[in-house]
């Protein structure tokens, strides 16, 4: 049985993915022409105006609605308040509709015998069930969404960089929405749309024009790291494994050693750093292994008794 | 900074925007009503076309409103009625109607009895979505056909008869539900026990013969022709071909000759037989066989006397041997309640015995064929003399369970001569210059050997087979437990093109699987069930027998529990069938009027079940007895002890009662099933018999005398009569025969046992008055025909016992002298 593109693509498990896309690309769209404006005004000087304006009292909203004051402040109601009522009626609107037009997509009687294939995670962790194609369960499964949250937890005490509080910018801030960019486009919605349009049956990859086909069988051999060197003693193996681990995290102590005595880093500290950088590598490790295992069949970096990385 | 008066322009348009969003909630809430109620009930205006429709037949009109059957215990939420609300409703069975308007086509059958609608619902037996009033998405309502996720659409045509076992578990067959009946019996017939299993069909003997003795048995080109092609050499054989015309996988059509595929498919068919031949007669059997080289095989007198042996012992009512499947069709009878096997008359005469009043006759079917099919109950026998060696056919026909304790073919208790005459005879069977079985010249080229052994293994001989060396290899094809709830979509199409349109329909599957199997493999899964080239008919029912195997029961309260007797009927009927009792006795008969225009009576045709046998004796009387009012007639230790041991009763019959195998239980059941046929008191039975006093003792041996039994009859060895003038002896009807059953057969033997030599003792008055019996003595015992009966059986009831009747006769006729 052969399922096309297009069926894929309009089946209603995946219509908050194709909604998904235009709203991420949209508000980013948005928020760069925003963060583009502030920039500009920063370098005019016109920002300092507005940040001064945020020391004093609150204008009383009669006043702005007369017209009478710059509302570069304005109280919660009704300002922003009427405009949450509008967004929750749109919503509640759209959600009607949608559930008038697009039928729940159910399936059959959940069957531990039988489960269907592919058989996906809800659509927002797809993105971590793609990763197991790349990684072990207790690396995609653990290792990563417990790195994830309390890399996003530590951002607070490892972020030291002030500016921009209070409105958006780019150029001051350019690492920082860099990397948080990288992880939450590439890492985490792109990695969701690959799982959902560009996995099919037996977590295969299938191309737009091939169509899902159950009976396709890969045939995939994969190698680990230190076989590409030739080297096929375990013992060797894992050494050198392991060695190319540290070695990757070693470029942060390089890159450190490059940098101490610029002020940033003196500002940012050795334990700050040292977070920083070790979750700022393994983020970069993800697209890496991917690399290796699409280009290079590599299933393992090290490979130990205890684990395989 | 622009400084004015003016309010912001979303304050401006927020209260309209306020509006236009609570208008749009509004309209979708109204929207959500709409779509609930009306667009989503399609079987609104389906109630009210069948509301036109009723009140056009002047029917009562329904109410527009949702139908519902719920039953907790079979787990069903079912509302079909809602739009066949006709279904249970006689007055709408008019075939111009349409069908889902129409009155259920078996309503007084199935529903008015035991499946009421009300608590049994539609979907416990037809599948489909019960609970769903429209289709899912854009899809209109197809009762779950066109659902991929639906796991029971619904069932049509006969494949609706796959669901009765689920409540009908008990019964050997299952009243209504005739192609389940008739797949259940093919899939016997045609051994599929012997590589699949099912939880409706057991089978309680071997699928295929042991392969122990082949060494012995067969020679070794003619065990490579058989295996190539057994329908070739035998074409009613259950064996099926594993060599199978190619055909292409892509269209169905046969491959060209001379492509790659024809090709290797001719390569493999002269190879692959060879080898297992070669490997079959490698392997040692377990125990040599023990056979005698029987004496004179090619001597004439002896294949004479084994043909006239074969023809008349019973051996013909089983075996098929000397006649030609009619035009290539199937031999396998159209299923019919209490049908048996039927040999065809030697030299193609019909031997219909000429219908007389009361008498049997066989009907023939309308194209002059006959209705009984030919015996096909043991292997035909045609060019055995081929097939086997002398000294295998005489081991085995000295005692065929020593050979093969899982047979079914009972022991004749044949002596040697008779052993040696009829393996003169069936070795003698042989076409036109084709050499008898030697078992000499087995190939001993190993690789040859192990190549045989691989085949073996690739073709699962072992699953209908017993091979030395495969008794642990289970069985050859897959299970098919369950089959009828698997998923239609992890099923494999292979090759075949899978139907685009109807994705979930499992009987699709099965029928295209049973039509051409192998078709549903591709590259990776090469498939080897044999072709068995089903008649469309034999695939629907095969399929519906095959998709009966569900998944569990249905819950207690609801399956059908059988009565001790019911039951006892069913183990009854199936054991008759195993042992093939009908293959040479009559049990059970239809009764045919005869009318003219008028109604007026004019005959009454018994059409028997079973005991076709007798059409091969010019004398009825010379044929195997009819057993039909056996339960009335034999006192059941008797029976019990002939059933274990068969003795001779009938001392001129050339037919001989075989010894069965019987399983402890076996015998019992048969007797119970034989008494409540005949509505007899089972275990215990009433042998009353009238008191007779001295004088009257007296009088009933002047009847006895005068109405000539001993004639013919005989009461232990008092004369030698001619064997055709033979009846039973009369001195083992006191422990054999109950005088009930003596009763009625005084007054009516042609009936009890059609062509009997029992001549009819008390004539009626009238032919026009039923039971007007008159007697030809009117001045003993009182002159009623009661009276006269009664006396009789208790006189009889005598023999045997510590009765000397020859010294009673002399001092009679001493008497009657005296008179006279």
């Amino acid at each position: 049985m052969k399922t096309s593109f297009l069926e894929i693509l309009l089946k209603p498990d995946n219509l908050p993915i194709l909604a998904m896309i235009p709203a991420v690309l949209g508000l980013l769209a948005y928020w760069w022409f925003v963060a583009r404006r502030n920039d500009r005004l920063l370098e005019s000087g016109g920002l300092e105006a507005v940040q001064g304006d945020m020391q004093g009292p609150l204008p009383e909203p009669d006043a702005v609605a007369a017209g009478a004051v710059q509302k570069s402040r304005v109280h919660t109601w009704p300002y922003l308040v009427r405009i949450e009522l509008v967004v929750a009626l749109i919503v509640m609107v759209v959600l009607t509709v949608w559930s008038i037009l697009v039928d729940a997509p159910l399936e059959q009687l959940a069957d531990p015998n039988r489960t269907p294939n592919p058989s996906k995670a809800p659509w927002y962790f797809v993105g971590l069930q793609e990763l197991l194609v790349y990684f072990d369960a207790w690396i995609a499964g653990v290792v990563f969404p417990l790195l994830i949250i309390g890399g996003l937890s530590a951002i607070p005490y490892i972020d030291i960089n002030k500016k921009g509080n209070g409105y958006y910018g780019f150029r001051e801030r350019r690492f920082e929405i860099v990397t948080f960019l990288f992880g939450f486009l590439v890492l985490w919605v792109g990695l969701i749309i690959i799982g959902i349009f560009f996995r099919g049956p037996g977590w295969n990859w299938f191309w737009p024009w091939d169509g899902w086909d159950t009976k396709v069988q890969v045939d995939s051999t994969t190698v680990n790291w230190p076989e590409l060197f030739g080297i096929q003693s375990p013992v060797v193996a894992s050494i050198f494994g392991g060695a190319t681990v540290f070695g990757y995290y070693g470029l942060a102590w390089v890159y450190w050693f490059i940098k101490r005595g610029t002020r940033r880093f003196t500002d940012l500290g050795k334990a700050r750093y040292a977070i920083t950088a070790f979750l700022f590598m393994t983020m970069l490790a993800l697209p890496i292994k991917m690399a290796l295992r699409l280009a290079f069949s590599v299933k393992y970096v090290w490979v130990t008794q205890w684990f395989n990385i | 900074m622009r400084q004015g008066t003016r309010r912001p322009v979303e304050q401006k348009c927020f209260g309209g925007l306020f509006l236009l969003l609570a208008g749009l909630s509004l309209a979708a809430a109204v929207w959500t009503v709409w779509d609930e109620t009306e667009t989503r009930r399609p079987w609104k205006s389906i109630r009210s076309q069948f509301n036109a429709v009723a009140a056009r037949l002047g029917q009562p009109l329904v109410p527009i409103e949702i139908e519902q059957v719920t039953n907790p215990d079979l787990g069903i939420v079912d509302r079909c009625q809602t739009c066949h609300p006709a279904i249970d409703q006689a007055g709408f069975e008019s075939e111009e109607l349409p069908l889902q308007f129409r009155t259920h086509p078996r309503r007084k059958e199935l529903l008015g009895k035991n499946h009421p609608v009300e608590s049994f619902g539609c979907t416990i037996c037809h599948h489909g979505q019960g609970p769903q009033t429209k289709g899912v998405g854009s899809l209109p309502f197809d009762h779950g056909r066109k659902d991929p996720y639906w796991e029971r659409p619904l069932l049509t045509g006969k494949l609706v008869q796959s669901t009765c076992v689920q409540c009908h578990d008990q019964e050997f067959e299952i009243p209504g539900a005739e192609a389940f009946n008739k797949g259940r019996r093919i899939f016997e017939d045609r051994r599929c026990f012997g590589c699949h299993s099912t939880k409706v069909f057991k089978a309680e003997y071997e699928a295929g013969p042991d392969l122990s003795q082949t060494r012995e048995k067969h020679s070794p080109y003619f065990l490579e022709a058989w295996i190539r092609n057994p329908g070739e050499f035998r074409p009613d054989t259950r064996m099926p071909q594993f060599w199978p015309n190619p055909v292409e996988p892509a269209s169905g059509e046969p491959s060209p000759v001379g492509s790659e595929r024809h090709q290797d498919w001719q390569k493999l068919k002269e190879q692959e037989p060879r080898a297992i031949a070669a490997f079959l007669g490698s392997v040692p059997a377990p125990e040599p066989l023990v056979g005698r080289e029987p004496v004179g095989s090619n001597r004439e007198e002896n294949v004479n006397a084994g043909k006239l042996l074969f023809d008349t012992i019973g051996c013909r009512g089983c075996h098929r041997l000397g006649s030609v499947a009619s035009d290539g069709e199937a031999a396998f009878p159209e299923a019919r309640d209490g049908e048996a096997a039927f040999p065809e008359a030697r030299d193609g005469e019909t031997a219909f015995p000429e219908a007389r009043d009361g008498e049997t006759a066989f009907p023939e079917a309308g194209d002059g064929k006959m209705a009984f099919p030919e015996a096909d109950f043991g292997p035909q026998l045609d060019r055995q003399g081929e097939k086997s060696t002398a000294t295998w056919l005489a081991a085995w026909l000295a005692n065929p369970g020593k050979l093969r304790p899982a047979t079914r073919m009972p022991d004749l208790r044949l002596t040697t001569k008779e052993v040696d005459q009829l393996t003169a005879y069936l070795v003698s069977v042989r076409k036109e210059g084709e050499p008898v079985a030697s078992g000499r010249g087995w190939s001993t080229d190993k690789a040859l050997i192990e190549e045989g052994r691989q085949a073996v293994l690739k073709y699962g001989c072992y699953g209908c087979h017993t091979i030395a060396g495969f008794e642990k290899a289970g069985r050859a094809g897959p299970q098919l437990d369950d089959f009828g709830s698997k998923a239609p979509d992890s099923l494999e199409w292979g090759n075949a093109p899978a139907p685009a349109d109807v994705p979930t329909y499992l009987g699709r599957w099965t029928s295209n699987k049973l039509i051409s199997p192998r078709r549903m493999g591709r590259a990776g899964i090469e498939l080897f069930m044999p072709h068995d080239n089903l008649s469309a008919e034999e695939v629907e029912a095969l399929s519906v027998l095959v998709l009966s195997d569900q998944e569990g029961f249905a819950p207690d309260g609801f399956r059908r529990k059988l009565d001790a007797r019911t039951r006892a009927l069913h183990e009854g009927e199936r054991l008759v069938r195993q042992f093939n009792c009908r293959g040479c006795h009559e049990i059970g008969r239809d009764e045919i009027e005869e009318r003219d225009e008028d109604g007026e009576l004019l005959d009454i045709l018994y059409v028997p079940h079973g005991g076709e046998l007798r059409r091969l004796y010019d004398d009825p009387a010379m044929a195997p007895p009819s057993l039909t009012f056996a339960g009335e007639k034999f006192q059941y230790p008797w029976l019990y002890e002939f059933l274990g041991k068969p003795t001779t009763v009938r001392t001129w019959l050339a037919a001989k009662m075989p010894t069965f195998k019987l399983k402890p239980g076996q015998a019992e059941s048969i007797i119970e099933y034989l008494a409540l046929r005949n509505e007899q008191e089972y275990p215990f039975e009433s042998l009353e018999v009238a008191d007779i006093d001295e004088a009257h003792r007296d009088d009933a041996i002047w009847l006895f005398d005068k109405l000539q039994c001993l004639k013919c009859h005989q009461v232990s060895t008092m004369k030698a009569l001619a064997p055709a003038e033979r009846a039973p002896d009369l001195a083992i009807s006191w422990k054999r025969l109950k005088p009930g059953w003596q009763r009625r057969w005084l007054l009516v033997p042609h009936i009890i046992q059609p062509g009997t030599k029992m001549p009819t003792l008390f004539p009626l008055e009238d032919d026009d008055v039923p039971d007007s019996y008159t007697t030809p003595y009117p001045e003993l015992l009182g002159g009623t025909v009661d009276g006269q009966i009664d006396a009789l059986v208790a006189l009889t009831m005598l023999f045997g016992q510590d009765y000397n009747l020859s010294l009673t006769l002399d001092k009679l006729n001493e008497a009657r002298g005296d008179k006279k």
